[in-house]
């Protein structure tokens, strides 16, 4: 059984689309609402997702970490992480899924960088994310061969999921869980994904800023366990 | 000189509460040490000042007050790491919290759900993949005829 996780914070315009857009790939879509004050829960819940609330607000990795539990819980073979602003093409998700269901991945990570051009990518974020390739390779030690350092698109065998405890709550979980993954000895592999970026999800997406406070999360990170 | 007078009663009377405090078992025997050593090492600094001269000397950084300084920038730095610590614990408690709070509410469904009247092939809820399962899809479905 595959089960699609969605953290969603702030979503309502957008998440009904979204889960209609996955549910025909996956055997079920479970939407964690992350405190928000919108109608973002009730939207889930009528285009068809299992919702799991958070009373709190508490970042997308925590959404994503709770989501991929109760995934677990209800018996999921594979489950399989996903925005909810709709920016990743549920039409990748066969694709993601083929390593998996032919057992030669453990885990599977959607990159933007294999070949489907990110259709709205702006020049600045392309720059970003290859300072973020760089920045993972030498500080957070996930291999270069990455090609893609920040996607929230991935997916992710039982056993896998079972065994990557990511613990960054906000938004450094992308490089945490790359670094658990690829130190683990699970096989992974990155599949080409499609990513349409809008004014909508670009408004609402990360800033060059953000890139310090996620190096500042893993800082922190290393200290707490 | 007046400053030296008022800095030491406060410092004595620091030391009196530490003590007290430690009497009344709010702070373990151990703080209440360190923190006496604090008081009285304070004291001594602003009753003969020229001891930091002098240490400040063999440390190699010129005057007194500037080892004062550049210790306190290097204590308040130490501190203030760790609290950034012992926030970002807290944090992940918190989360913690929430999460098992999210999940619980998963299970109230089920558990409902089973109420209702749906067969059940083992009594435990959480322990049974499948009912969820089922339960999750009969959910789907529910909301799929609600919409049409």
């Amino acid at each position: 059984m595959v089960i699609a996780v969605i953290p969603a914070f702030h979503e309502g315009p957008r998440i009904g689309q979204t889960v209609r857009a996955v549910l025909p790939y996956v055997d079920s879509v479970l939407v964690v609402d992350d405190g928000s004050p919108d109608d973002t829960c009730d939207r889930a819940k009528r285009a068809g997702a299992v919702i799991l609330c958070h009373s709190v607000n508490r970042g997308q990795g925590a959404a994503l970490k709770t989501g991929t539990e109760a995934a677990l819980k209800c018996g999921a073979d594979i489950v399989l992480h996903i925005d909810a602003d709709g920016q990743h093409d549920p039409m990748s998700i066969p694709n993601m899924l083929q390593p998996l269901l032919e057992e030669r991945a453990d885990v599977v990570f959607g990159s933007r960088f294999l070949g489907h051009d990110a259709t709205g990518m702006p020049f600045n974020r392309r720059m970003l994310l290859s300072g973020a390739r760089t920045f993972n390779a030498l500080a957070v030690g996930v291999p270069r061969k990455v090609t893609d350092p920040q996607s929230g698109f991935r997916a992710l065998s039982s056993s896998a999921a079972k065994k990557i405890n990511f613990r960054q709550d906000r938004m450094a979980h992308c490089s945490e869980i790359l670094r658990l993954v690829t130190r683990s000895g699970l096989r992974w592999c990155e599949v080409p994904v499609r990513v349409h970026y809008s004014a909508d999800t670009l408004r609402k997406g990360q800033k060059p800023w953000d890139a310090a406070k996620i190096a500042w999360q893993l800082f922190l990170g290393v200290f707490t366990r | 000189m007046l400053i030296q007078k008022i800095l030491v009663v406060i410092m004595a009377l620091a030391l009196l509460i530490t003590w007290r405090r430690a009497r009344q078992n709010v702070i373990r025997l151990p703080e209440a040490m360190a923190w006496s050593i604090v008081w009285i090492v304070a004291a001594v600094v602003v009753l003969l000042p020229n001891v930091t001269t002098k240490i400040a000397e063999i440390v190699g950084v010129g005057r007194g007050v500037d080892l004062v300084v550049y210790s306190a920038v290097a204590i308040l730095f130490l501190l203030v790491f760790k609290l950034f610590i012992q926030h970002e614990k807290l944090e992940r408690k918190l989360t913690d919290a929430v999460r098992a709070q999210a999940m619980q509410s998963i299970v109230e469904s089920e558990t409902q759900n089973s109420k209702h009247g749906t067969p059940t092939s083992d009594s435990e809820p959480i322990n049974s993949p499948n009912e969820l399962i089922n339960f999750m899809i009969k959910e789907r479905d529910k909301m799929h005829s609600n919409d049409e």
